[in-house]
């Protein structure tokens, strides 16, 4: 056995130092965000001694930092036993933390370019729910960090062994098959990862607000200072010429936008891979910091994969592998694959769940889903464009100061909400399967869901008086990562569901976590 | 290796006819309490309000009180009619691997939980529940988002024994 994992209290690499000053830095811009404001205020007002005093002052805190993650790198202590690892952390306040190898549900990495000359990694625990709490191990050699993963999951298959001698349990480790290449991300590919993210929607309508002046500002500008006189004579107008300088504004804005998203994605995925094998998909990428990302199949709790309409442009898709956490930290504990076609999409499906649900298809626009009933699209109508219509039509007749022309405004909503319910229908679809199910959602784009119908943790059938009167009923199944909601289909189906989906979880005997 | 035969469908055990638990007769006595008690917190906002709505328009606003002893009894009434209504559609069951629970006049919804599912049980009461004699139990399952399943008005020895039961079961059922 190697030396390193020999259950003696051990210290980090002292470049951990670092790890510990960017973790002390995070939490100081955390907390000092709003105390931050009026204190830059007051910097850049006073002058004079005040200024140079504040100075003096930030280099005392930045040496205070340092000092600070220097003996939190002093006071660090871990070993890893037989069946935890105990780590040990804190100066004035100390923490003993306790992760047990069963907790466990991922050894994740990440290499920072400090670390890479010397072969070290930061270790990440990742374990199911309480984001706290979490186990960090920085700065600790590569090897320790697969040795550790090796023994967690050892431990959990010998575990599972002793647990039930039911043979019917598989054994993830029963036949170690090799590690192979899946996916690789080409410099397109960086590109394309950035241009589909969300990131550039994102930093849009946080502009918003400011658009309308900034666009005043620079567009009033542009046009004084960079058009020649000449041009604003030939075009006449200096309505048209202010128009041509916001659109312009518009496009160097997007253009921006789009080369930070492709920035961001480049230093995050460059280099990206993605394995199977070893009954667990593994993700390695980045371009300063390499983070390693695994899960294993045992974990999966849902698959889903998602197309918005840019993606669906440039044929890829994106998918997504669930573990159990609680809600806000669904997104942090997922395994996120950002960029993917659809051949990779299968091989993916069928080389994580294949063997329990080998008729998986993730692909929301390949074969046939099957719909709901109609009547999802007259409910949705009512709740989503009439009712909200006619609230604000009576809030508007209590009101003073509306003419009666304009309580019918609210009502236009009514064709566009009918617009919105009826692509909702299209989209809306289901394939069930004998061990699991595929909801495909939608508006613009699409949402594929998957899970195994043994994983469920909770079933709920309700109804509508409406539904009742027509004899449908809505299914809603909870997972530890995610819930799947199928709206109208006939009250028979969806009790019979139930009622078979409990089997599955209720007679299975592996493991669900 | 792993084995998949195929089973009949036609005979798993269904949810629909499940012999259905009532809650605790103190669980009725409570809702209709505070049913009261919030009509009578009504009427005093609208009494209240009316009086100051009278000093602000300098008597031009002036509702005779009477309409008040027409509230009360009218709200009231209401408040506690739907208690009876509802409360007896409210109900729980415990099958051999699971519990359910069904609640729900109009909109009506029947939710089941594995035993093996279950993270942990809690039980809890208020001063006012243990006053009318019950309690209410919340049960976990892992990851959930859309909050628990909270069964509410149990009787307080019901409730302990629900509890010591289920955490019984998950600790036999559990496999990790």
């Amino acid at each position: 056995m190697n030396a390193n994992t020999s259950s003696e209290w051990q210290r980090s690499s002292p470049l951990s130092a670092v790890f510990f000053i960017g973790r002390i830095i995070q939490a100081i811009v955390k907390n000092a965000v709003q105390a931050a404001a009026p204190l830059a205020a007051f910097a850049f007002t006073a002058d004079g001694p005040i200024g140079g005093n504040l100075i003096v002052g930030a280099s005392l805190a930045a040496v205070g930092v340092v000092v600070a993650g220097v003996l939190r790198y002093l006071f660090f202590r871990f070993r890893i036993d037989e069946k935890s690892v105990v780590i040990r952390d804190g100066v004035f306040k100390k923490t003993q933390l306790d992760v047990e190898f069963d907790r466990i549900q991922a050894v994740n990495t990440e290499q920072n370019i400090l670390y890479r000359p010397f072969e070290l990694v930061n270790v990440m625990l990742d374990t199911a729910g309480s984001s706290g709490q979490e186990g960090v191990l920085p700065g600790v050699p590569t090897d320790l960090a697969r040795d550790l993963e090796q023994r967690v999951a050892t431990r959990s298959a010998a575990r599972r062994a002793e647990r039930s001698q039911n043979p019917n349990i598989e054994d993830e480790h029963a036949a170690p098959e090799e590690r192979r290449s899946l996916l690789r991300y080409e410099w397109s590919d960086l590109i394309l990862v950035g241009l589909t993210s969300n990131r550039a929607l994102v930093f849009l309508a946080v502009l918003a607000p400011f658009s309308e002046r900034v666009f005043e500002a620079l567009g009033a500008r542009i046009v004084d200072e960079a058009v020649p006189e000449a041009v604003v004579e030939t075009l006449g107008s200096g309505l048209l010429l202010l128009a041509a300088g916001v659109l312009l504004i518009v496009v160097v804005i997007a253009g921006l936008l789009a080369l930070i998203s492709i920035l961001g994605a480049i230093f995050r995925y460059y280099g990206y891979e993605l394995n199977v094998g070893e009954r667990r998909l593994r993700a390695t990428g980045g371009l300063l910091t390499r983070h390693e990302h695994s899960i294993r199949h045992a974990k999966i709790q849902t698959l889903v994969a998602k197309e918005s309409p840019i993606q669906r442009m440039f044929g890829v898709l994106q998918f997504n592998a669930r573990q159990a956490a609680s809600g806000a930290e669904s997104s942090k504990k997922s395994f996120l694959v950002p960029l993917l076609r659809s051949a990779d999409l299968s091989a993916l499906t069928r080389e994580s769940v294949g063997d329990e649900y080998p008729d998986l298809d993730l692909e929301p626009r390949s074969g046939e889903f099957e719909r709901v009933h109609p009547y999802f699209i007259r409910a949705s109508i009512l709740r989503h464009g009439l009712l909200p219509a006619t609230v604000v039509t009576i809030a508007m007749i209590i009101l003073p100061g509306f003419s009666n022309a304009a309580l019918l405004l609210p009502f236009a909503w009514l064709p566009v909400s009918a617009l919105i319910a009826w692509r909702r229908y299209r989209c809306l679809g289901v394939r069930i399967g004998s061990t699991g199910l595929t909801l495909r959602t939608g508006l613009l784009g699409y949402r594929t869901i998957a899970h195994l119908y043994r994983k469920v943790q909770r079933v709920t059938v309700s109804q509508s008086p409406f539904q009742r009167r027509r004899g449908l009923a809505t299914l809603r199944l909870h997972l530890a990562g995610g819930a799947v909601r199928i709206p109208f289909v006939p009250r028979e189906n969806a009790e019979s569901l139930a009622d078979y989906i409990l089997y599955c979880a209720e007679s299975d005997q592996r493991a669900w976590l | 290796m792993f084995e998949n035969s195929q089973i009949e469908t036609d005979n798993l055990p269904t949810t629909t006819d499940v012999d259905w638990q009532p809650l605790d007769p103190g669980y009725r006595r409570l809702r209709v309490a505070t049913a009261i008690a919030t009509a009578i917190v009504i009427a005093i906002g609208a009494a209240v309000g009316q009086y100051f709505l009278r000093r602000q328009s300098g008597g031009v606003v002036d509702l005779p009180v009477v309409w008040l002893f027409f509230l009360v009894p009218a709200l009231g009434l209401l408040m506690v009619g739907w208690v009876y209504i509802s409360v007896p559609k409210l109900g729980y069951a415990v099958r051999e691997r699971d519990v359910l629970y069904k609640s729900g006049v109009w909109w009506r919804s029947l939710t089941a939980i594995p035993f093996n599912r279950i993270q942990h049980v809690e039980k809890d009461s208020s001063p006012l529940d243990r006053f009318f004699g019950v309690a209410n139990l919340k049960i976990f399952t892992a990851g959930s988002a859309g909050g628990d399943l909270r069964i509410e008005g149990l009787s307080d020895d019901i409730a302990e024994q629900l509890r010591a039961f289920l955490l019984e079961r998950i600790g036999s059922s559990i496999e990790r």
